[in-house]
């Protein structure tokens, strides 16, 4: 059945690449540009950090490691589920569902898929550099930044998903539920090493941003078992309360009798 | 220009139609200014009072969420679709339509961004006022010429639809310009100098802090500067959209919509 799965999930993959990709030079500027786009976050910074020094306990180093693992994190998400953050409220508010439903295949997955952003390549691209750039990659290092990756990615997509659902419930969602989105997008690039306290607790178990924005930083400067446990814990539990809050949604579906056309 | 004023109006009150989005600007103002002010406390304000620094942020805020890629994106679908054809052949400019219907978006927005913000600040602050809070009135009315700017920068890069596939990578970089060379999470004043004299022929310094920094260092000085500067790069900027969209009108005339 995994197997299936991820057959699906490559073959979706395959379709909206292909789809992007057929505009190529048009590809190569979006991954360009998203590039020299996330350059200016982290010049930004380095400004800052070379003005201000450390940020409680945390260096240039720490900062540009930070924005490369949000960068690749995001650039996975969006390269891959590009149709949840975009797409989903869209899709519920509009009736476009049907589609979706009518398919014998998994229905979020579908759903998520279903788009791919080339500008997130571009954000994974530059990700890659900044955090070879960091100086931090190491072989110790190595398996927690993959590790953070896809815990990452998970979370993105969970809080995606989660936003999107509230469609089910609630009319221009696409609008509001974007900036909900581009929200948590802004805590994970702030520097982590800022959140104390209640703060840092809400950001890692109720709104996980600091599974990207401090978490894997604390776990490169200090890697402990427990540090690992949360990683790995929390962005499971985040993506099954997201898919069943989307099932619990779709109950409430009502179909807007579009013909549509998968595109 | 009772038509124009039509559109104005219909925009206008179609932004006022969801309440759930003025809400979430507030919230968002609200958390993204408490975040910073983080940064700010961390770092230890470094020459700057608490006070002022928020109040700083929050007008900065309330500029860049007065302002969203509506319109921008609205142009550019059109054009790149061919609907645009369908607004050409009315009786009205589809360029002065999309300046009005933007501007009456913008004016929906701020007021309910400016009260909402002031209160969002001084909760913020424990009930501090910046430096020179008299001075905030007069930022305020600045305020309204550098939205003015940033929504004819948005028909701008909409326009540029006619060049590109994808705009919405030349909005983020604009954007990008606003944070960096706009200061708008930090006065410039904290960059190195080089940095401070690239931003200086920018439009960027003069619609987003020289406006903000009036509510903690007011003088009639800065005032007349920044007020010259941002309507010479407001009407650069209409200037611009007029060229393109001329661009626009010949190449949809000889391709056709």
């Amino acid at each position: 059945m995994v197997g299936k799965f991820l057959k699906f999930f490559g073959q979706l993959l395959k379709t909206s690449i292909s789809n992007e990709y057929s505009l190529r030079l048009n590809f190569w500027i979006e991954v360009i540009f998203m590039a020299i786009n996330n350059s200016f976050w982290v010049v930004t910074w380095l400004i800052l950090f070379n003005k201000f020094g450390s940020v409680n306990g945390w260096g240039s180093e720490h900062i540009v490691l930070m924005m490369g693992i949000t960068m690749a994190t995001f650039g996975i998400y969006s390269f891959c589920f590009s149709g949840t953050a975009d797409w989903l409220a869209g899709y519920i508010d509009r009736g476009e569902l049907d589609t979706f439903i009518l398919q014998p295949k998994n229905i979020l997955l579908n759903v998520a898929a279903s788009k791919c952003s080339p500008s997130a390549f571009g954000d994974f691209l530059s990700g890659l550099l900044f955090i070879g750039f960091s100086g931090l990659l190491s072989l110790s290092s190595l398996p927690i930044i993959l590790l953070t990756l896809v815990a990452g990615c998970l979370v993105f997509l969970s809080m995606a998903i989660f936003v999107g659902t509230l469609a089910f419930w609630f009319k221009g969602v696409e609008g509001w539920g974007t900036q909900i989105f581009h929200l948590f997008l802004n805590l994970t690039m702030q520097p982590g090493s800022i959140y104390t306290g209640v703060v840092k607790t809400v950001l890692l178990f109720a709104v996980p941003a600091g599974i990207i924005a401090f978490l894997p930083i604390e776990l490169v400067m200090n890697p402990t078992a427990w540090g690992l446990v949360k990683m790995v814990a929390i962005p499971l539990v985040f993506f099954a309360a997201s898919v069943w809050f989307f099932y619990r949604g779709l109950r409430r579906y009502e179909s807007g009798n579009n013909f549509g056309i998968r595109g | 220009m009772h038509k124009y004023l039509a559109f104005f109006k219909t925009a206008y009150i179609t932004e006022l139609k969801n309440p759930y989005m003025i809400v979430m600007r507030l919230v968002m103002l609200t958390l993204l200014v408490f975040v910073t002010q983080q940064l700010w406390l961390v770092i230890g304000h470094k020459g700057f009072e608490p006070v002022n620094i928020v109040w700083y942020l929050v007008m900065n805020e309330m500029l860049f969420f007065s302002y969203d890629g509506k319109m921008q994106k609205k142009i550019h679908n059109d054009i790149r679709s061919g609907n645009v054809g369908y607004s050409l052949i009315r009786p009205f400019s589809y360029l002065s339509q999309c300046i009005t219907e933007s501007t009456g978006m913008f004016l929906a927005r701020i007021p309910f961004l400016m009260v909402g913000g002031g209160i969002i600040a001084y909760l913020l602050t424990g009930g501090g006022l910046p430096t020179t809070y008299w001075g905030i009135p007069v930022a305020l009315l600045l305020m309204l010429v550098s939205g003015i700017f940033f929504n004819t920068s948005q028909v701008v890069i909409g326009l540029l639809g006619l060049y590109m596939q994808n705009t919405h990578s030349v909005a983020m970089i604009f954007q990008k310009f606003m944070f960096l060379l706009g200061g708008l999470l930090f006065p410039i004043t904290v960059y190195p100098q080089w940095l401070q004299d690239i931003a200086a022929w920018t439009p960027f310094p003069w619609a987003v802090y020289e406006v903000s920094r009036l509510v903690y260092e007011f003088n009639w000085g800065i005032v007349f500067n920044t007020a010259a500067h941002l309507i010479m790069w407001t009407v650069a900027t209409f200037i611009l959209a007029y060229v393109i969209f001329k661009q626009l009108l010949k190449k949809v005339s000889v391709n056709g919509g």
